[in-house]
This record gives C-alpha cells, structure tokens and sequence, in this order.
C-alpha cells in the first residue's frame, strides 16, 4: 500500500498525460476453452445474489515497449478515486510485480455485492514505467506512474438466497462476503489451545433451499490447522431460517496459517486465517514425525501435526501382522528461554503404543530435542481412534484396518523340489473366485546358501528377465495371469539357495513363500573327449552349486579298455578363481582339460571323469572322438 | 596301471580351463545379445552387440544382414569380410568353420558363401521359398525349398556352376525347415517338428503362427516369435536335445 500511495503522488500528472495505456487487459478463460477477449471499457456481470459472488478472471499485458512494475489492480467508487469498492475484490493478484514488454499477470474481480440493486465499480490499475535511467525504488530518480482505468464494471445484485455469518462479541451477526481478499481471521491462538467460530448459514428465501456442501479447503498433503464440524447441518435449509456450523482453529504449528486454506460454501469460498503462537513454554515445543512403516507410500515422509487434523496412520491390513510407524521429534527450539517439561507424555486408545520414552521426568533444554516412536496395529478391521499428550498439547490418533477383497491364494509349482539349471512354472491359485478384479505385484528373491556369494543372475521370471512383474485376477478366475498365461516360468539358476517368492495385493496382507535349493554334487550337463594330437582335451559343461570344485579324475583307457593311466588334478585355483572373480552365470562352468601327450592319440578309446565338490563327487564316462 | 608302451602323458603341462558356458548369439528386437549358460540356465547379456535383421552362428563366427549387407564376424563377433547384398531377407547358416558360411540371396536368386577368402556368387534357378541353405561339400550347397502345396524338397546346388545336383522331396516334412546337424528341424503354425536322419521324430509343444530360426551357434538355435515376444533355445546335438525357454534381453523385456 505505502507503494501505491507513492505510485499515486509521483505519477498525477502521468495518468493524463500517457496514452495509450502501456498495460492492456483481456478476459481470460482459465480452462483455455475460449481465447482472450479484450476488456471493453465496460463490463457487466450476471445478476449475482447478495452474499454470492460472481467472478471475472483479467489477464493484465504489458503492451509496451519498456518494463513495468504493476503495483496493484483494484476498484474503487469512482473513475479517479483510490477508495475501493466493498461489492467487488480482487484475488489471485500478485502485486509489486516486474513486468517485461510482452509480460502478463492474471488476477480475479469478484462480485460480491453486500447489498441489492445496481452497483457500479471501476477496475483501476496502478503502475510504474522504466524510461530513462529512472529507478523503481530509488526515491532520487524514481520511474514515472500511472494508475490506468481499464473498464466500468456493473452488476446487478439481486435478493440473496444464502448468507453466510458469525456472530461477533458484541452478538450482533456480521456477514461474511464471499471471494474476499481479506481472510476471517481467527487470531492469534496458543498451541495448545483453540478457538471455535460458528457460523450461521441462512436461507434468505421463502422456500426451502439444499444446504450446499461445505468443506475446507487446504494445502494438499499438509496437516491443516482447521476443523470443520457439519454435523449440525440438516441436508436443506426451509425458507427464513438457518442452520450452522462450526471451524475450530487448533495450531500445532507457530505462524500464520497457509493462505490457501478457505471454507468452501457450495461454490463460494471463505479465505480463513489464523496464527499459532506461544502462550506458555510447552508452545514453544516443535512436533514433527516421519512415517517409516515398510513399504508405505508416505515411508520417509515428515509432517508438522496440528492439532486441528487426526495424526493419521497408515492404512493396514487386519490381522496382516503389519505395523504402521511413526517417529516423532519434540524440539524445544534454541531460541526458548527455558527448558520445558513434559509431563504426562502418552498414548491412549486400543491399537496404539508407544515406545522410546525417555525416562520420567522429561525435561526438554531449548535447542534439544526428544524422539519417541509410535506405532498403530490391529488384528480386526475398523476405524481407530486415540490420542497423543505431549504434556498439555494434545493429538488426535486416527488408524484404519481393513479386510482383503480378494480370497487367499498360495503358490504352486510345476516341479518340486526345486533344483539347480531348472525351468519351473509357478502359478498362483485362489481358493475362491475372485470377486473383484486386481492387479498384483510377483516378486521373487534368491539368497544363495554359499558363502561369499550374493547373486545368480540367472534366477529370474523368464517372461521379463528380472525378479519382478505383475499379475492381473479377473472376476470369477481363480488363477492370476501374466499377460493371459496362468503359469509363470522361471530359472532356477545354479547355485544353492533359498527362492522366496511375494505376492502383494493392494489391500491385503502380502503372502511369501520359499524354497529351498539344496547344494548337489557337480552335474555334468554336456562333455566330449576329443584327440587332437599331440594332446586329449577333454570338454565339460556343467554347474556346481556349491562353488567348491576342486578335485579332478580323469582314467584313460585304450581302445581295449583297459586302464592306460589316471591323472589327478587339483583345479581348485582355477574354480575359485572363476567362481569369485566377475563370476556372471552362477555356478554354470565350461571346463576344457588339455592332456599332452608323447605318442599316439589314437590309442586311447575313453575317459573315465570323476569331479568332486563339497557335496559330493560325480563320475562320467566320454569315449574319445 | 602301467603306461601302455609309446604313450606318455605329460600331466607337468596339464592345462584345464574354466569359463562360462557359451550358448551363441540370440538377436532380440533391439539387436545380438551374447548368451551364455546351460539349457534350462540361459542369461542375455545386457550389451548390444550389434543390430541386425538376420543372423546365423557358429562356434567358429556368423553370418548378420543388416541395412541391405552381410558381414562375415569371428567368434568373438569382430568383422571378417562384408559383402553389399542389398537384400532385404536373406536366408543365412554358418554350422561350422567360417567356410561354412553361406547365404541364399531371394532378390538375385543367388548363392552367397565365403570361400576362405572372399566372398563367391553362384546363381542358382530354384522354384519355391528357400529356408534352409548349408555347405555339405565344398563345392555343393543343400537348399530346403518350400513347395508351394507345402512340402520341403532338399535340392542339392553345385555352387561352380548353381547348377541342380539333385532333389528329392523330402517324406512327411512341411512347413519351414532348416538342418541342424543330422537333423531337420521344420515348423509350421501349430508345431516345432525335429526329425532325425533314420526317420525318428520328437514334437516339442511351441505354437505360434510367425516362429523364426536362427543359428545361435554350433549346437544352439534361436527360436522365436516376433508377434508374442517369445523366445526358446534349442540344445541339438547327436546326444542331446533339450528346449529351453530363453528369457529377453533386458532391453526388450516388457
């Protein structure tokens, strides 16, 4: 305001002297539906009853060739007067705003009549222009202003039909207009206590009118410092009397509320404010809690609480054995004079704990903080209820548990039990016709049984080649499907370990089951003998899934079979080193044994092999090609 | 126990490597992936070796068509000899050395093979669609020629002359057919059919209206649907078969 009045003393002459205007103003549709029209000089509204509102959203451009600085767009009684006009308002305006040429602004006239009969108003629009060298701040140079007319605005306000009002302390009821750019403000309250306005919606007709709905409106994701009480409202409002309603202000936070935050009537709006404040040193304390329940999708998430909203946890599912999590921290700010006691600290209400209390008595020093957990679990579903006390701070505990929509389901395997170099269908199996349709999450994890090995990647849903995909239920089926197949193939891979596969349906208590693959002696799956002279190489394919080969025996034999000579080998070196360095396949080897030989090769008929890991030793024979 | 007279092994200079199990080069919608691992354990590479619209390996190296040429690769997929076909499908094999390498060009009615040191061309008159081609001799080729009621002839070429040696209507076999060792391997919309050479024959349960084969290596062929996103891998050997479903490279994987 104090740049307005500047504005209007430094530019008096400016606003008669400048034409054209350097700012231009169009109606604009938000929904982008219709392209702007210009403003003419004047506009008229619709018909609006007292105590409603009718809007009108004006997009300001600065058509010039030089920067403005917009001060504020406002209507006033008269076509040169600063005095604004109590049946209109602005809102959405962002004022003291540098515009470049070609820049633009949006804001919103409200027609909010206080009483009936022809209005008039007049939208002005003050500013200032970047000319020579001036500056927008500097009182030695400053940029010359204006305050530009942009159009005569008209309306009609016609009998009410609703009206929306409090009672103040003197008892007298004041009207509340509706799209007002100055909020009801519920003053300055202590955090540990609250204010309660009712207010009184009347029907100003003779006839019966539907009570509109009502609700708050609030900053998505954020606690709110209101409580809105309807319960008192019937569903219609008969003619000349009225109903009401009550807004709670209950801070848990210092400061002034968000000023998004209204009281929606049907489709007026009712800005409302207040301000938390310290009254006493518990108000001073500053509360916050993260949500670290597992797997939920507010996991890691800090909220400041008011006092005003429910503490809300996450929803659970009854008897699934799940908890939800919250961590909270009370901190007594640095700034505090003294250190604050809080006594009692505690829960109440069936479902809720808390645990990691400090010791009694508690004192918090300004600039520490204390941190306690609380948790919310229940075997039935319902609705919960309790509440938290930090000393006299008081919270309400809301939970809920529900039961699965879907019947219960296990897993079944085409082959059990499951072993190593394995293709497997599984195949999930309700035990009832589902009534509703799902989509499900499948899940699989493999902890080898080996020591020092972490992975086998070739443990994996065959479909999609990795660990994880969904699964649909159609109503009726008692089988899930992927991508229409009911059986779901995957690789067992070649190292011992435990498979455990989850299924996680939303709403219901995620289900997991696990198999073991138990450690084997080396299986050979393909060998040749070859001579390829002067040597016999011997070839092997095959998996260990213990990792721990280590001993060799080969026996040759002549083309008569009898025993030529046996070679040990001690391979052990060449496994490790294999299995433990960059190892991608698993167990899964390929072994090539080259045997110099003095002499000739085509003497020798077969191979006796013999392989021997932790678990075991495994023999084959190979006749030599 | 006693070493037999004249054979000594010197087990001073035993050598015995280990390393991942290779199964070949599988081309996936994006392109060749490497495999490796034993049937019923395959795993694709995450790398790209190269995009391709056809391909054909062995243990030695490959055939790959691709942006209307064909480039003969090592064992290790590094490039040999490219030939500029300018053939959008050609019907390529490589089954064993890199002078196994060989390829029926449909546009040009040609045989293309790599004779060790280049590339050679034999044109050849054939009716019917070719799905099959190998080397046999080193100087023959035998074609499997689709006839138009369905039936596989096996049409010997002398790839000198691209003159006909012979043909025969192969008994009992339709579809597309390919050799795979000494068996025939054909598929049609409803089955995948392997046929040994005394008439032996084994039914595996692939179904699929657009089933393709390709040579993943000497032992291995890639099967696969382009309409389903499918993919199999199939363990031929005079010892062995074994079908195996081969999951996605990552890439692709839906």
């Amino acid at each position: 305001m104090k740049r307005l009045l500047c504005a209007l003393l430094l530019g008096v002459g400016l606003t008669q002297a400048q034409t054209p205007s350097p700012l231009t103003f169009y109606v604009h549709d938000t929904s982008g539906a219709t392209p702007d029209t210009p403003l003419n000089s004047s506009y008229a509204f619709a018909n609006t009853p007292q105590g409603s509102s009718t809007p009108l959203v004006i997009k300001a451009v600065n058509t010039s060739a030089g920067t403005i600085y917009w001060v504020q767009a406002f209507v006033s009684n008269a076509a040169n007067s600063t005095v604004g006009n109590g049946n209109f308002s602005i809102t959405g305006q962002i004022i003291d705003q540098v515009l470049a040429p070609s820049g633009s602004l949006l804001f919103t006239i409200n027609f909010s009549p206080t009483s009936t009969g022809a209005i008039t108003g007049y939208l002005r629009a003050t500013y200032q222009i970047q000319q020579a060298g001036c500056s927008f701040t500097s009182g030695a140079n400053p940029c010359p202003s204006g305050t530009v007319n942009a159009s005569t605005l008209t309306g009609n306000a016609i009998s009410p039909q609703l009206l929306l009002s409090y009672k103040a302390a003197s008892g007298s009821a004041v009207v509340l207009q509706p799209a007002s750019s100055t909020p009801f403000d519920f003053g300055s309250v202590s955090t540990s206590s609250s204010v309660t306005v009712t207010f009184i919606l009347s029907n100003q007709t003779s006839g019966t009118l539907p009570t509109p709905t009502i609700k708050l409106q609030t900053t998505q994701f954020f606690a709110t410092a209101f409580h809105l009480d309807t319960s008192a409202l019937p569903a219609s409002i008969i003619g000349n009397s009225s109903a009401t309603l009550t807004v709670t202000f209950a801070p848990g936070q210092l400061g002034v509320t968000d000023p998004s935050t209204a009281l929606l009537v049907g489709t007026l709006s009712y800005a409302l404010k207040g301000t938390g404040i310290v009254v006493a040193d518990i108000d001073a304390l500053d509360i916050s809690y993260t949500d670290i329940t597992p797997g939920s999708p507010s996991f890691g998430k800090i909220t400041r609480p008011q006092a005003a909203t429910a503490i809300q946890f996450d929803q659970l599912v009854a008897g699934g054995g799940g908890s939800s999590i919250f961590n909270f921290v009370v901190t007594n700010p640095a700034i505090s004079y003294n250190a604050v006691a809080v006594s009692p600290l505690r829960v109440s209400g069936a479902g809720f704990g808390i645990s990691g209390v400090p010791t009694e008595p508690i004192s918090i020093a300004p600039g520490t903080s204390i941190a306690f957990t609380l948790t919310f679990a229940a075997a039935t579903s319902g609705t919960y209820t309790g509440s938290l006390s930090i000393g006299p701070r008081q919270f309400v505990l809301q939970g809920l548990t529900v039961i699965s929509p879907f019947p219960s389901f296990s897993f079944q395997l085409s082959s059990q039990p499951l072993i190593s170099q394995q293709q497997v269908n599984l195949s999930v199996q309700f035990s009832a016709p589902a009534a509703i349709a799902g989509t499900g999450t499948l899940s699989m994890k493999f902890v080898p049984s080996v020591p020092n090995v972490a992975d086998d990647p070739a443990v994996v849903f065959l479909a999609t080649n990795s660990r994880l995909l969904n699964i649909d239920l159609a109503v009726g089926a008692q089988t899930a499907a992927y991508k229409g197949q009911s059986t779901i193939a995957f690789q067992t891979g070649t190292t011992a370990g435990t498979l455990t596969f989850t299924l996680e349906f939303v709403n219901t208590a995620s289900y997991s089951q696990s198999f073991t693959i138990t450690p084997t002696a080396i299986h050979i799956t393909s060998a040749t003998a070859v001579r390829q002279n002067p040597n016999l190489v011997v070839t092997i394919n095959g998996y260990d899934n213990t990792y721990s080969a280590g001993q060799l025996s080969f026996t040759f034999y002549d083309l008569a079979g009898k025993v030529i000579t046996p070679v040990t080998v001690n391979a052990t070196t060449s496994f490790q080193q294999y299995f433990f360095t960059n190892n991608q396949t698993g167990g899964a080897f390929a072994l090539q044994a080259s045997f110099p030989v003095q002499g000739d090769v085509t003497q020798v008929g077969a191979v006796a092999i013999g392989l021997t890991n932790s678990a075991g030793q495994t023999n084959a024979t190979q006749t030599f090609q | 126990m006693k070493p037999l007279f004249g054979l000594l092994f010197l087990t001073a200079a035993l050598t015995a490597q280990v390393s991942a199990p290779r199964a070949g080069w599988a081309r996936f919608l994006d392109g060749v992936h490497a495999v490796k691992g034993l049937p019923a354990n395959l795993l694709v590479s995450d790398a790209l070796v190269t995009r391709a619209n056809s391909v054909s390996f062995s243990d030695s190296g490959g055939l790959v068509s691709r942006t209307g040429k064909i480039d003969l690769v090592d064992a290790n997929a590094q490039l040999i000899a490219t030939f500029a076909s300018d053939e959008a499908a050609p019907v390529l094999n490589m089954d064993g050395a890199l002078t196994t390498a060989i390829a029926w060009l449909p546009s040009s009615h040609s045989i293309l093979y790599w004779n060790g040191k280049d590339f050679a061309h034999a044109e050849a008159n054939l009716v019917g669609e070719v799905t099959g081609i190998q080397v046999t001799e080193p100087d023959k080729a035998r074609l499997l020629i689709r006839q138009t009621n369905g039936s596989v002839a096996a049409v010997v070429v002398s790839l000198k002359t691209g003159l006909v040696v012979d043909s025969q209507i192969l008994p009992g076999v339709a579809g597309r057919a390919t050799a795979q060792h000494s068996f025939l391997v054909a598929v049609d919309s409803k089955t995948l059919i392997i046929e040994s050479a005394n008439g032996w024959r084994r039914v595996l349960p692939i179904a699929a209206g657009d089933l393709t084969i390709e040579r993943m290596s000497s032992d291995w062929l890639h099967i696969f649907s382009a309409s389903s996103g499918e993919h199999w891998a199939l363990h031929l050997t005079e010892s062995d078969l074994q079908l195996s479903q081969l999951p996605p490279a990552r890439e692709t994987a839906q």
